[in-house]
């Protein structure tokens, strides 16, 4: 950990805060009517939604019935507030950079942001090959090694040789992830042409970063179960065990946010 | 004193017990030798998927009418092309495995044992475009209790595997593959079928003595128990042997693993893939709890040998059947410690039933699959609450519970509506037979045994079990050993509606108010409506504000339930069927009331962590 990136991370705390704010509120779109949904569908039970825990499932199934009515309208929701989060995205991320990259006013990160935007937006669709490219290995070696260990009497070897052939695909994966990062970071760095920052990060790419960013990631994707199992084992009923349970995520949550912005903060150091 | 009480309490049930327990035994005595016997003798070629074979057939007319015919099945023939009956029906799939190819069982010769040619007269075409049965015209009828011997030799031609028999790569599941007696009733008729695309098979008991060749290195499981093993050049020779069995598979495949264990005196061979070894504890949890818990609730496993199959992967039309003796469980090779799903115990401990409601009371499956697949199902579930917990019966994971009987509810009472259970399986179509035939006959079962006592229910099934074991029964003696526990009419009353015309025993609440009654009291109006027209006995639990909770019981009878009274406690709750008696019921939640504001729950925290970090990995 260097000096310069917990400095940026400090610098940019009003900025990850606003991020994780941004975060949480379109999370809210399918979230809040998600829950008041389950929360009408057991308002006649004593427990309220408390009733989901009750052991052997039957309120979680009940409710789960009497949600197939109301699928729909969520949907509408959920794809409305999916596509919103893709249109923010490089906008939120831009800005985070800004507020990163040195000390400004958040009104002036999010204008350099806004500025970036479609430079972002150009990022991600150069790199959109690659994504494809990976998504499609990760999809078609286990296939095609499934087909070429089929005559193995094992289904455990087939699984665990298919299981081997997601590897590929995964590394790609990661590799499209930290190329991405380090291409905006350099983008708000330098804003130099497309080119330029592409070429810029490609230089910083593995073996040199990989695994710093991997370990960053797995660090975020612990924070992220972590709020869940805790809420799932939270054995508390009533308003002050939900409070609990929604300050113990929302912690977590925030933390996760700030894994990412070490990271976003490392990512602006190995950029030229 | 009380101790004399006691003995004079306990002594006249202990000699009812020990009286039921001598008839029980008398009932459920080992399997005598059957008259009828077939001996097969027949040769695997593995390269081209075929089994030839002979039968030497001795057939005794068991029935009280000479028989001027025999009726066969050729089984196989419902793989011969599209148009066949299974085929149809079926859409040319099982359980989501589509047909990818045909088969067929050829007959070469069918002749008496003084060399008479019957095939020549014999009616094949008796199903347009099917040929699954065969009518033989005999030239001499055969009087009740004479006997008949025959001799066919036959070709079995075996479909790539999809609908339970067939092959997949080297894998063989050799099933239906034998020219086999339609079961003869006790009044001389036929109950003969084709092969249907919803439910199975139907036979009399006989004995089997199974001569099966191989290449050398294979390895054979087989319905009986293996006598001897014989080596004749680049073959193998089996002999296996079973008395009063109805039916007769075997599979074959060189890469077998196998392991035997032995269990209250039943071998248990299990035949597996290699790589399988980590999930074979809980493939013998089942077997061991269901041969102990079936046994001790229908009577014992009466057979020296069960087979358990585990076919290996692009076999799965294979998997989840039965055969005397020999069941094909199915399910993943690996096992996650601490996380119960329903594969592999279920499929296991569905098939192990299945040797009692199949093997054992082998009802005709086709006209009352409930009787077969119903009650099976039932006693799955109840092995795996009984074993697992009611409430960890179907899945058991950290922060999740499910209970089967519970999934099995919303299977099968909501959706689309279904036939009732009672209906013959070509009344069903794939989405309705599971869910009626299968989940609702055993919410009927289980509702009765929570509803009018465990008890006296385990005693009525288990009855019903043993005294029609090694029979052929239909619903009514079904009925008639409930009735014969719960008094006349209880089945007619409560089975027959829920069973046999799919009546439900939907209830709600309708309204609970509690107020001040103007004297330091509160008076508390409940009001429940039934909607299904079977009336089972149910209650309702009341809460108070101060966590008193009070039990009001609605006796059957009542289209609606109304109870007022003045207490103390204000009622502000209230819960019908609260100890989830009635599983008859599609809805459970308009069973519930509440006249105070639900506290907020940590759902909603739950929802939006989880879609912030989604939100975190699709955005910045």
């Amino acid at each position: 950990m260097t000096t310069s990136s917990l400095a940026r991370l400090r610098t940019a705390a009003p900025a990850t805060f606003a991020v994780y704010v941004c975060q949480t509120l379109l999370a809210l779109a399918p979230a809040w009517p998600l829950a008041r949904a389950v929360e009408r569908s057991l308002a006649t039970h004593p427990l309220g939604s408390d009733a989901l825990d009750a052991p052997g499932g039957l309120w979680r199934l009940e409710t789960l019935a009497a949600l197939s009515d109301t699928a729909a309208p969520l949907a509408d929701v959920t794809l409305i507030a999916v596509l919103l989060t893709l249109a923010v995205a490089p906008l939120l991320q831009m800005t985070w950079l800004a507020a990163l990259l040195r000390r400004m006013p958040l009104r002036e990160a999010l204008a350099l942001g806004a500025r970036r935007y479609a430079a972002a937006v150009g990022v991600s669709v150069a790199l959109l090959p690659v994504l494809l490219v990976a998504l499609g290995t990760l999809a078609l070696v286990p296939a095609m090694l499934s087909r070429l260990v089929t005559q193995t009497p094992s289904d455990r070897t087939h699984d665990l040789v298919v299981l081997g052939g997601l590897v590929p695909g995964l590394v790609l994966l990661a590799f499209w992830g930290l190329w991405h990062d380090l291409a905006r970071a350099s983008l708000a760095r330098s804003g130099r042409s497309l080119s330029a920052v592409l070429r810029g990060a490609q230089a910083c790419l593995p073996p040199r970063t990989l695994p710093t960013y991997l370990g960053w990631l797995a660090v975020g994707a612990f924070f992220a179960t972590a709020a869940q199992l805790l809420a799932s084992g939270f054995s508390g009923r009533g308003s002050l065990a939900a409070f609990a349970t929604l300050l113990l995520t929302q912690t977590l949550g925030l933390a996760r946010t700030v894994v990412r912005a070490r990271w976003l903060a490392t990512a602006l150091d190995r950029v030229r | 004193m009380f101790v004399a009480l006691a003995a004079a309490l306990v002594t006249p049930r202990a000699t009812k017990a020990q009286q039921a327990s001598d008839r029980d035994a008398a009932i459920v005595a080992p399997p005598a030798p059957c008259p009828t016997r077939y001996a097969i003798d027949a040769a695997l070629d593995p390269v081209a998927h075929t089994v030839d074979g002979t039968v030497r057939l001795h057939w005794v007319n068991e029935s009280s009418a000479p028989a001027t015919d025999l009726w066969f099945h050729l089984y196989l023939n419902a793989f011969a092309s599209n148009d066949t009956v299974f085929m149809r029906e079926s859409r040319g799939q099982l359980r989501g495995v589509r047909s990818p190819g045909h088969g067929g069982l050829d007959l070469h010769a069918l002749r008496t044992a003084a060399g008479v040619d019957l095939l020549a007269r014999a009616d094949r075409a008796l199903v347009r475009g099917d040929a699954p049965q065969l009518r033989v015209p005999l030239a001499a009828p055969v009087a009740p209790g004479d006997a008949l011997d025959l001799v066919i030799t036959f070709r079995a031609r075996l479909p790539p595997v999809f609908a339970r028999s067939g092959f997949a790569r080297d894998f063989h599941m050799i099933a239906q593959w034998f020219p086999k007696l339609a079961r003869r009733e006790a009044d001389g008729r036929w109950a003969s079928f084709p092969y249907h695309g919803m439910g199975e098979f139907y036979a009399d008991f006989a004995t089997y003595d199974l001569t099966l060749r191989t290449p050398r290195g294979w390895v054979v499981g087989a319905t009986g128990a293996k006598t001897r093993e014989t080596m004749r050049g680049a073959q193998v020779e089996r002999h296996f042997h079973a008395d009063r069995v109805h039916d007769a598979a075997w599979v074959a495949w060189p890469h077998f693993r196998e392991l035997t264990i032995l269990h209250e005196g039943v071998a248990v061979r299990v035949l597996h893939p290699p790589g399988h070894e980590a999930v074979l504890p809980r493939h013998l949890h089942a077997v061991r709890e269901g041969l102990t818990r079936f046994g001790r609730a229908f009577g014992p496993y009466p057979y020296p040998t069960l087979t358990v199959v585990l076919p290996p992967r692009g076999a799965e039309g294979a998997a989840g059947m039965e055969y005397p003796t020999l069941i094909v469980s199915g399910g993943p090779w690996f096992d996650v410690p601490g996380v119960r799903t329903p594969f592999p115990e279920e499929v296991t401990a569905h098939e192990l039933a299945h040797e009692w409601f199949y093997g054992l009371v082998a009802t005709n499956e086709v006209q009352w699959p409930m009787l077969d697949e119903g009650l099976t199902q039932w006693a799955t579930t109840r092995l795996l609450a009984d074993v697992f917990g009611e409430t960890r019966s179907a899945i058991a994971l950290p922060g999740l519970t499910l209970d089967a009987f519970e999934i099995a509810r919303l299977f099968a009472l909501r959706g689309r509506p279904t036939p009732a259970p009672g209906q013959p399986a070509y009344a069903f179509d794939d989405s309705t037979y599971g869910r009626s035939v299968y989940l609702r006959t055993a919410l009927v079962l289980e509702t009765t045994r929570r509803t009018f006592g465990a008890a006296r229910f385990d005693r009525a099934i288990g009855h019903y079990a043993r005294a029609q074991r090694f029979r052929h029964p239909v619903p009514a003696d079904l009925f008639a050993s409930f009735d014969a526990v719960f008094g006349a009419d209880f089945s007619a009353r409560t089975l027959a509606p829920a069973l046999l015309r799919g009546e439900t025993a939907d209830a709600h609440l309708v309204r609970l108010e509690s107020a001040p009654d103007g004297r330091g009291r509160f008076r508390t109006d409940v009001e429940a409506a039934r909607t299904g027209s079977l009336e089972l006995p149910l209650s309702l639990a009341l809460r108070a504000d101060d966590g008193r909770t009070r039990r009001l019981a609605w006796p059957p009878g009542m289209p609606r339930f109304r109870a007022t009274f003045t207490a103390p406690e204000r009622y502000t709750a209230a819960i019908l069927d609260p100890d989830r008696h009635n599983l008859l019921d599609a809805d459970a939640l308009d069973g519930t009331l509440s006249n105070r504001p639900a506290p907020p729950g940590a759902f909603f925290a739950r929802v939006l962590a989880a879609l912030q970090a989604l939100v975190a990995t699709v955005g910045a």
